[in-house]
């Protein structure tokens, strides 16, 4: 398999590109496995019946997801909670959230790490 | 069967180009220094940095006692700052600087430098770097830039004082420097810093713990502090009303549900002072770059 060539600033292969997938995928318990089965589970059959509401990028299923993978059940659950309050009719462009071409929010995970 | 003439003729053609066909005359350059740097260079220029890098190695590789081998091995660290390839930026202009020291490159590699352990995070290093382009190239152009860009970091660590002072002495060192005009006008926005408002993270956060969105509020984050109150209100309501009518399942499954929108209100109100602060801070911070024409 050829490098594949990076879509960042230095335009070269991936840095990761060499090192073995197993290196590449987090260790994660059982709780997480659970409700990272939970979110797959609703985006599959629950959300895709009514189309891309979610007006954030990432989403807030996608949100929990890499939350509750990246950070743990504890802290994944509470910044989910925190993410589906902000979820709300009055979000809107500003310091907090950038615009994106699509009309979306961005507000990625790394953005609301209170401790980074 | 005989074979034609016309055949025949073909077949001599085939197989006698030389005969048939005229020479391609084969073209060839000669792979000097400057070619080499040129390529190189010509890929830094269209930001094909890895491209760039590879060509200077080659460079180097080819050319080890060239007079511009300190060129090539900046242009390798440059390369990989633009490239936000910052580890590697940082290592290949301090070995630049440990390789030539006397090159005449070495200012702004050690200016870049420091930026990128500023990129890093690193800031004592990136700190020292800009402290030693000051002090030993003081005649560079990299000197007043070192001192601006001292004073810049000093403020994204909250060391005031220290980035006031930095502007003081860019002022008293280089009165004719452009920067040094405009820092005379950011000395007062550095004193404004000082006294930026700010939110207590810990008072939203007890705050939403005992009022539900009340944090928010605080933080400015009307609309989700609207939110959060309905949405803990429901889940509470709702879980104590199951719980004074016996409805212990059910109780279960709706606590269930509302904690973490409970335990994420609070951790969300101090988030949003945090938010606060930071976009406080941002905006005196943009006004100093922009005061000062420089942008990091």
């Amino acid at each position: 398999m050829g490098a594949e060539a990076s879509k960042g600033p230095m335009k070269g292969p991936h840095a990761n590109a060499m090192l073995p997938s197993s290196t590449l995928e987090p260790t994660i318990s059982c709780v997480q496995i659970t409700f990272i089965e939970s979110i797959k589970f609703y985006q599959k059959w629950i959300s895709s019946t009514g189309g891309d509401r979610c007006g954030f990028r990432p989403s807030c299923s996608r949100f929990g997801y890499e939350a509750i993978a990246t950070l743990g059940p504890v802290v994944g659950l509470m910044m989910t909670g925190d993410r589906l309050t902000r979820c709300n009719i009055w979000k809107s462009p500003g310091p907090d959230y950038f615009l994106l071409p699509n009309g979306r929010l961005y507000d990625p995970l790394s953005k609301n790490l209170i401790v980074e | 069967m005989r074979p034609s003439l016309g055949v025949l003729a073909l077949l001599v053609l085939c197989f006698c180009p030389p005969l048939g066909l005229p020479c391609a005359s084969e073209t060839g350059i000669l792979l000097t220094e400057n070619t080499e740097l040129k390529v190189a260079d010509t890929f830094m220029d269209e930001r094909e940095y890895y491209r760039a890098i590879t060509e200077y190695k080659k460079f180097l590789i080819l050319f080890p006692e060239s007079d511009k081998a300190d060129y090539a091995l900046f242009r390798i660290g440059m390369a990989y700052y633009h490239g936000e390839e910052y580890e590697a930026s940082t290592r290949t202009l301090a070995n630049l600087r440990e390789k030539y020291p006397e090159s005449s490159h070495a200012p702004e590699a050690q200016y870049f430098e420091g930026l990128g352990y500023w990129k890093l995070k690193k800031y004592l290093n990136a700190k020292i770097a800009f402290e030693v382009v000051a002090a030993y190239y003081p005649d560079s152009n990299y000197a007043p830039m070192s001192l601006v860009a001292d004073a810049m970091l000093a403020l994204d660590q909250d060391n005031i004082n220290a980035g006031r002072q930095g502007m003081e002495n860019l002022i008293a060192n280089y009165p004719d420097y452009p920067a040094s005009m405009r820092a005379k006008e950011t000395l007062e926005l550095f004193d404004q810093y000082q006294y930026l408002p700010k939110k207590s993270e810990i008072l939203a956060g007890i705050m939403s713990a005992v009022v539900p969105g009340s944090g928010y509020i605080y933080a400015e984050h009307y609309g989700d502090g609207i939110t959060a109150f309905l949405i803990n209100a429901l889940a509470i309501t709702g879980t104590v009303t199951a719980v004074h009518s016996e409805n212990y399942a059910v109780a279960a499954i709706v606590g269930g549900i509302g904690l973490p929108f409970y335990l994420g209100n609070i951790y969300g109100s101090a988030n949003a002072a945090k938010k606060w602060n930071i976009a406080v801070r941002n905006e005196l911070r943009s006004r100093i770059s922009v005061t000062l024409d420089y942008d990091f």
